[in-house]
């Protein structure tokens, strides 16, 4: 059997049958692929331990049957262990990585969004958690599966909407809409010109300028409150991560 | 096509959902089942209905039990200071094996899990927290997996048991005995390495 190489971050893995798991994995070349790792469970050699969810690992695999990949090997390249040394940073971490998992087609390969994906992963395990990352992987994400909302105009007229005036959000027109057409956007909520004007930067900056931004209180509240539920009617329903992160810090 | 009769085929589908049972072992037992005494064959049926009809979870602890407690809260020897909290009753059965820990337990029957949508709401941790509250208890040892979804649950108990003025532990973790260093993940080796003792 032809064994190929890949390097990929462990999105999820389940168990299958007494012994064996099913890993679904985001990566480089060939977009989110799905693969069952036999004996995994028991042999800690072949991958010891190294199929966590965060871990980013080089797989020796092998095409198999029914869409899934027969992963044979698996060896660390980095594990972003310091993930689950906070709770918040395993809440967020889970939730960058279910967007991935849930929102990308089976192989079909995005090297930005993988990119995307080990920088952000990189940050929650090497610096303090900030709640400029989850606004900034949302936007971002979006923006690559072309989910990019519009923000410095009006999703409905197209009118440049005024820097410094309030506006509207709205999710079923994808963006901000301005003040005249907000009465036809039903269900859109208000958005500040400053929210709207830092989620711009937020998508136009180099990704390596990530760790150094910060949002006003202002923003964070908003952006909080605003782009979880872009994301999940862009998919059409509810994401796990977050039920769970909700009833996690409401405790 | 299939060379037994549709009952004894049927019997090894229903053997074959067992764990660690495949088509051919489940050949082998059903068939095994055919030759026994019509006895051993009753008494096997009326064991696996009766583990069902009396066996359920302790209501102190939730570990496995026959009635309302499990063996280990029924013992009076036992130190009713110190919890052990584990995610399975397969965990406390390992635990138990030790013979080390004279203390109760507490079975969360799982682990936090963000991408499996299995949140504190899920787990028997309003019940412990309820426990703790209500029995004097001194010391919580945590000894869920060394896993990302143990980690998260080790970390959120000690974020809701600390205010409570409990000492919180975890077990330690590191290099298994017998195990071989050249194996060990980056993650277990980082923290074997932060829990060294002098020797
Ligand atoms: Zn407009
Ligand atoms: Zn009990």
């Amino acid at each position: 059997m032809h064994l190929r190489k890949t390097d990929g971050v462990v999105l999820h893995r389940t168990d299958f049958k007494e012994s064996d798991l099913i890993i679904t994995l985001y990566t480089a070349d060939l977009g989110k692929v799905s693969g069952i790792a036999k004996g995994a469970k028991r042999s800690k050699r072949r991958f010891v331990n190294n199929l966590q969810p965060f871990s980013y690992i080089r797989i020796v695999y092998s095409e198999g049957r029914g869409g899934l990949i027969r992963l044979d090997e698996a060896d660390m390249i980095q594990p972003f262990f310091r993930i689950s040394e906070d709770i918040s940073k395993v809440l967020y971490g889970s939730y960058f990585l279910e967007m991935v998992k849930e929102m990308t087609g089976e192989k079909e390969s995005n090297l930005q969004l993988f990119e995307l994906l080990v920088t952000f992963l990189s940050l929650l395990n090497d610096s303090p958690l900030r709640e400029e990352y989850p606004r900034i992987f949302e936007l971002r994400f979006l923006d690559l599966l072309g989910y990019r909302p519009r923000l410095t105009e009006c999703s409905i007229c197209n009118q440049i909407l005024p820097p410094d005036n309030d506006a509207w959000f709205s999710y079923r027109h994808g963006g901000a809409v301005c003040k005249r057409c907000q009465v036809n956007a039903r269900g859109a909520i208000a958005i500040s010109g400053e929210t709207l004007r830092a989620m711009e930067r937020a998508l136009g900056m180099d990704l390596a300028e990530a760790e150094e931004i910060r949002f006003t209180p202002l923003v964070l509240a908003e952006g909080k409150d605003i782009f979880p539920r872009f994301v999940q009617y862009q998919l059409g329903k509810g994401l796990k991560s977050l039920r769970v992160m909700e009833a996690v810090q409401g405790a | 096509m299939s060379t037994y009769t549709p009952t004894v085929e049927d019997l090894i589908d229903k053997l074959a959902t067992l764990p660690g049972v495949g088509k051919k072992t489940a050949a082998r037992l059903a068939l095994h089942i055919l030759r026994s005494s019509q006895d051993e064959a009753q008494a096997l049926a009326r064991s696996i209905l009766r583990v069902k009809e009396r066996v359920g979870l302790c209501q102190i602890c939730f570990n496995i039990a026959e009635g309302d407690q499990c063996v280990i809260c029924r013992n009076s020897q036992r130190d009713r200071s110190v919890l052990c909290v584990v995610e399975d009753p397969n965990d406390l059965i390992s635990v138990e094996a030790t013979g080390v820990f004279k203390g109760l337990y507490h079975v969360l029957h799982g682990a936090i899990a963000p991408l499996d949508g299995v949140g504190p709401q899920e787990l028997k941790i309003a019940e412990l927290l309820e426990r703790l509250e209500r029995d004097k208890v001194v010391e919580v040892i945590i000894a869920t997996n060394p896993t990302v979804e143990g980690d998260a649950t080790a970390l959120y108990l000690a974020k809701v048991i600390k205010p409570l003025g409990i000492m919180v532990t975890r077990i330690a973790q590191g290099v298994p005995a017998g195990g071989d260093i050249e194996y060990v993940d980056s993650r277990t080796m980082s923290r074997s390495l932060e829990g060294r003792k002098e020797v």
